[in-house]
């Protein structure tokens, strides 16, 4: 299903159409094995920031709470390797993928984990300079992008392909401004919610949601921490969508299949 | 069978040094405020 070339306005013309079709279950799911991840950093930054200075004296619960949030990671890793391949299914039909997006490859899966592991440890590594986010998260989406390509077990294969797909520089980096815009986006809207759902709340007799506002309120670093998490969640189905299609667009461009569908569609019309 | 042990060691690998350079990382910019 190439409708247009590639372009970052057609990459994310066409994720929202994929995102609205694999939205049950199947975002649901990655919903679901993610929170876990977000739950955990909500965890350790909060930790991080309780502590203080004092942080180098409390090693050992760093260290734990860091080892959970990897074990979260690995499971929210399977959830993005379903999802991808159910947006991947659904841009080739066009239709809600069934339980084929289950069946993930396993080589596909290893090289997914190896590459995305790289991901993680160079968002941390440079999360002082102010870069990790930003270099963790186009990594980690051409990660996701080039998940099915991994037909055999191996090293290299998945970071030549993370090399090969990231020559599309310009599209990659206008993404990530894109979904950056999108973020401050859903921030605003997850707060809006939360605090439009407490204040219908109060509106209820005998519901005293009063004292939520003291818990609700952006001085209270818990909540804060939340709506950022809530924020990733909610652009993360898009953000996959987007990385799938970018290189399922930009691998359909430098084999001419592109062109074969338009022909095709001009010889029918 | 050396593909399936270099990735699924170089995974392993790659994910204990980062949940060390998350520790690391997050105790630096604590110390830092």
């Amino acid at each position: 299903l190439i409708r247009a070339p590639l372009s970052t306005t057609s990459v994310l013309d066409e994720s929202a159409a994929v995102v609205r079709a694999t939205v049950s279950p199947w975002a649901a799911l990655l919903l679901a094995t993610s929170i876990p991840y977000r739950f955990m950093q909500i965890v350790f930054a909060d930790r991080l920031i309780e502590l203080g200075s004092k942080a180098t004296q409390y090693g050992d619960v760093l260290r734990t709470t860091a080892d959970i949030t990897c074990a979260a990671f690995l499971l929210s890793l399977v959830g993005r390797a379903i999802y991808a391949r159910a947006c991947r299914l659904a841009s080739e039909s066009g239709a809600a993928p069934g339980r084929e997006a289950l069946r993930v490859p396993l080589t596909a899966f290893a090289g997914y984990v190896f590459v995305a592991s790289i991901a993680e440890a160079a968002t941390y590594l440079l999360f002082v300079t102010g870069l990790g986010i930003a270099f963790g998260a186009v990594l980690s989406g051409l990660a996701i992008g080039t998940i099915e390509l991994n037909t055999e077990p191996g090293i290299r294969g998945p970071l030549r392909r993370l090399a090969h797909f990231g020559g599309s520089s310009r599209i990659v980096a206008s993404l990530a401004l894109v979904f950056f815009c999108a973020f401050i986006v859903a921030l605003l809207n997850v707060a809006t919610l939360i605090s439009g759902i407490f204040a219908l709340a109060s509106t209820v007799g005998g519901w005293d949601a009063a004292r939520w506002h003291v818990l609700l309120s952006i001085h209270n670093r818990r909540y804060v921490l939340t709506i950022i998490a809530g924020a990733l969640l909610v652009i993360e189905p898009f953000w996959i969508a987007a990385n799938v299609l970018l290189v399922r667009k930009a691998g359909a461009a430098q084999t001419g299949d592109d062109l074969r569908v338009w022909f095709e569609e001009l010889q029918r019309s | 069978v050396g593909g399936w042990i270099a990735v699924i060691a170089a995974s392993m690998v790659i994910l204990f040094f980062s949940t060390r350079f998350m520790v690391w990382s997050g105790v630096l910019l604590a110390g830092l405020r």
